[in-house]
């Protein structure tokens, strides 16, 4: 047989395979380096001993377009010509979606894993194109695409549900969330959220779970850099009370996140979670210990040392809100110490400080720092300015800090 | 039909596996840590979930006892320092 018609023969087996709707062996071919395909194209060369056949030969229907242009993507793929293959990878997904324009919801499956291919390609395709100092625009170009798809989808007229293009929504949405962040473009995915809110699709717990966690924890993510933490903690705390047990790196992901708006709400993470996931612990154990102990020298510290690796989390602010914590807890030991004095003076809490290590603070910023605790409702009381003391409270001067941070929503 | 056979083996096996390898150090460079990995499977039930992590919080820590180090070099510090007003009446 020759090259030419072993790709024949295997153009047909995507047409007859496209015939069946028959959606997992699809799927599974139609990735760049299958087995089949492998097959397929050793088999070519076996015969021919060049790929003259495959680079001549002209698809006639969108199918077969798309086989083709797939073999030819994964014998560029295979030689590490990453520029070439995601052309040709692009070119065989747009044929793919003129077909599967008429296809229902079988032809999902196919159309994520040749989505999930022109991402990887185009990731590899920019970084050469990077590397020999070219313009890189291949994921900007994918991400087009792949939105195409992702249209295709949500807007689906099929009017049973059950075989609705519709359910493949959330997972290429969750596709398009990955491409839009390594791009930076978070209002990309702030319009792509309100776009399937508007939409009229099935609600989000009908889809399958991976689908649910991941697009909660995407929400979740986009929400806490909008500073929307009541919103970021909903999402997260499904995401990480719903992900699958065995996926510890994404929990440690939702993690990350999460772990900062606990502790803001005066939560703080037990020592058996720290020893579960390390690298919480390592950026954010010290820190809570720190907060509970109210070290605020040992808690400054922390801060400046992880100071970069928690702005490019986006954490830093939500961090610094817990510094707060930090200080009211400072401020009732010395309370405590004292004996509970009913008057705390600023110079007593001047000379805790210096103890604690933060060195000659002035009056006027202890006075400042006691003013924004009672304003906040850590301490319950009044200052008086003329007598240099805190007048605290009969009752609770210290309330109990989780019930402050409730209380202030 | 040995040798061709040898080349289909080094086009379609070698050259897969060694320039996609050589390749994959250079993407898990730009891997991105806040995506999401791919879930093994697509969908599972309650069983596989673990609410665990969601409940290791501790809310109740503010009525700590002093007894660790830091507290206690604060109040044995804390304690040489005489108090203020103590020493305004004095004078």
């Amino acid at each position: 047989m020759s090259g030419a018609d072993r790709l024949s023969q295997a153009a047909f087996k995507f047409k007859a395979l496209h015939n069946a709707k028959n959606s997992a062996e699809f799927a599974q071919i139609i990735k760049i380096d299958s087995q089949y395909t492998t097959t397929v194209l050793r088999d070519v060369w076996n015969a021919d001993g060049n790929w003259n056949a495959l680079l001549t030969q002209q698809g006639t229907t969108a199918i077969s377009e798309l086989s083709l242009m797939h073999f030819r993507a994964s014998v560029e793929f295979c030689q590490g010509n990453f520029v070439e293959a995601y052309a040709c990878q692009l070119s065989s997904y747009q044929a793919f979606l003129r077909a599967f324009s008429n296809m229902d919801r079988w032809g999902v499956h196919p159309l994520l894993a040749m989505c999930k291919d022109l991402y990887l390609l185009a990731c590899r395709a920019d970084y050469q194109l990077t590397r020999t100092e070219q313009p890189a625009s291949k994921l900007e170009e994918a991400t087009r695409a792949i939105n195409q798809g992702f249209s295709m989808c949500m807007t689906d007229r099929e009017p049973l549900l059950n075989i609705s293009r519709k359910w493949g929504t959330y997972h290429l949405a969750n596709l398009l969330f990955a491409l839009y962040l390594r791009q930076k473009a978070f209002n990309m995915c702030n319009s792509m959220i309100r776009a399937i809110k508007t939409s009229e699709l099935p609600s989000l717990d009908q889809f399958p779970m991976g689908d649910q966690v991941t697009f909660r924890y995407y929400r979740g993510l986009l929400a806490f850099q909008g500073e929307q933490l009541a919103a970021a903690k909903r999402d997260m705390v499904f995401a990480l009370e719903h992900c699958h047990r065995d996926a510890y790196r994404n929990r440690t992901r939702i993690l990350m996140r999460l772990t900062p708006i606990m502790m803001i709400e005066g939560s703080m993470p037990q020592s058996r979670l720290l020893r579960r996931y390390p690298p919480i612990n390592e950026l954010y154990g010290g820190l809570a210990r720190a907060a509970m102990l109210g070290d605020l020298c040992q808690f400054d510290a922390i801060m400046q040392d992880k100071e970069q690796l928690l702005v490019s989390l986006g954490t830093y602010t939500a961090v610094e809100h817990v510094r707060r914590i930090a200080v009211r807890q400072l401020l009732y030991k010395i309370y405590l110490i004292d004996g509970k004095s009913s008057r705390l003076s600023f110079q007593r809490v001047r000379a805790g400080f210096w103890i604690a290590g933060l060195g000659d603070v002035s009056v006027f910023e202890i006075e400042s720092i006691l003013a924004d605790m009672v304003s906040v409702g850590f301490i319950k009381g009044y200052l008086s300015h003329e007598h240099g003391v805190a007048v605290l409270s009969k009752q609770q001067p210290f309330p109990p800090i989780k019930s402050v941070l409730a209380a202030s929503k | 039909k040995g040798a061709t056979k040898d080349k289909a083996e080094q086009v379609a096996a070698t050259e897969s596996g060694q320039a996609a390898q050589q390749k994959l150090p250079a993407l898990s460079a730009l891997e991105e840590d806040d995506e999401f990995e791919e879930f093994d499977v697509d969908d599972w039930k309650k069983g596989d979930e673990d609410k665990e992590d969601s409940t290791a919080w501790n809310d109740n820590w503010d009525d700590n006892d002093m007894e660790d180090d830091f507290s206690k070099q604060l109040r044995v510090e804390l304690e040489k320092v005489s108090q203020p007003e103590a020493m305004a009446v004095s004078n």
